[in-house]
């Protein structure tokens, strides 16, 4: 019978320690300061390729893009800003990979953490499949999301700590706080995508993707549109959703509240 | 033809020759002073600017004619740019201008670019 008790104990405090350790882990990773080079590659409907610098620091994140456009966005706190040399305030956040991962995991979604040859794994079962793998440090190596028949990959190379201040890095550029007018509507649609697919259409800006329940929406931005669809008018911009009738009552209620 | 040579290279006289070679002679000499006159000629100054007059108002016709199409081909251009152009194109011109629109084209085409979800 004590065998039995000492034994259970063991297992108990095994896992109890276990569990701290992996917590510790992700709690590294997501407080970490750190500076890296990384790729993101992005397969399925839609194939985009992506090379950038990251400047993390605990929440806050700078990002210098190369590939495909040369831009930088940094988000500080709840404020996002996007540009060249003069950052804008972006009417929304800018979440990359590692960002969505950490919004599942605060979200609650099931996650595991496995310890592997490489470093640890942890696999986040939320809107799509999460693998990340992070080195002793809570460092990431590399992100990989599985979602709606799209494979995204970030491959994170020379990552080491960060010691510059957000000061130091962002001294040669200027955040403004004049924000890009997005008509708030079309925000909102935007942020009930699974995901989206833009083009620059020869009626102004043609937005394609698939809608939180699923269904294939289409979205005209542009001024004057003779589209038929659901079609709001703000500011002056004429923005026609195109889908099937229940995603647009589904729309219509969105827009209401 | 050996006694036209003689006679040329000065072997023979004019006398000692027979008169097929002497007529022969006479000839070359009408024809040597006909080329010589063909050689010294020069054509006046008037002549030369009548044929000069003639060439440069050709030039210039043809300059004007090239002028014409290439204006003509200009007009046509813009003509059809501004005045004919498809619905859709007046509405991307339209679209452009308009600040609005590009900072929402921009935005959007951009964090599609960098971002991955919402």
């Amino acid at each position: 019978m004590k065998k039995g008790i000492t034994a259970l104990v063991i297992v108990i405090v095994l896992s109890v320690s276990a569990f701290a350790s992996n917590s510790d882990l992700l709690e590294k990773w997501m407080y970490s300061n750190y500076y890296a080079k990384r790729i993101m590659i992005e397969t399925g409907p839609k194939t985009r390729i992506r090379r950038e610098e990251v400047y993390k620091w605990g929440p806050d994140k700078f990002v210098k893009v190369y590939e495909p456009v040369k831009v930088n966005w940094v988000r500080v706190g709840q404020l996002c800003y996007m540009g060249e040399d003069v950052l804008r305030r972006s009417p929304m956040l800018i979440l990359d990979l590692e960002d969505l991962a950490f919004k599942e995991i605060l979200q609650k979604s099931p996650y595991s953490v496995k310890k592997t040859e490489e470093g640890t794994l942890v696999e986040i079962r939320g809107s799509g499949v999460y693998r990340v793998l992070l080195d002793q440090n809570g460092f990431p190596k590399e992100i990989e999301r599985y979602y709606m028949d799209t494979k995204s990959r970030m491959i994170y190379e020379e990552v080491r700590p960060l010691t510059s201040s957000k000061e130091e890095v962002l001294k040669g550029y200027t955040l403004e706080e004049s924000e890009i007018k997005i008509p708030p509507e079309l925000l909102t649609l935007l942020s009930n995508f699974r995901f989206i697919i833009v083009r620059e259409g020869v009626s102004g800006l043609e937005i394609e993707g698939v809608f939180k329940n699923g269904q294939k929406v289409e979205i005209f931005v542009g001024t004057n549109l003779s589209k038929e669809g659901f079609k709001i008018t703000v500011n002056g911009i004429d923005i026609v959703v195109v889908s099937d009738r229940d995603t647009l009552n589904e729309i219509k209620l969105i827009l209401q509240k | 033809m050996d006694e036209f040579d003689r006679l040329l290279d000065g072997e023979k006289s004019l006398e000692e020759v027979s008169d097929d070679v002497r007529r022969s002679y006479q000839l070359y000499r009408k024809i040597l002073e006909m080329y010589k006159v063909r050689c010294e000629y020069t054509p006046s100054e008037r002549l030369k600017e009548k044929i000069l007059r003639r060439y440069k108002r050709k030039s210039a016709v043809l300059t004007g004619v090239l002028l014409g199409v290439f204006a003509s081909v200009i007009f046509v251009f813009v003509l059809f740019d501004t005045l004919s152009l498809p619905s859709y194109r007046k509405e991307k011109l339209a679209q452009v201008q308009n600040p609005v629109v590009s900072d929402v084209i921009y935005f959007i085409k951009t964090v599609e670019l960098i971002s991955d979800g919402w």
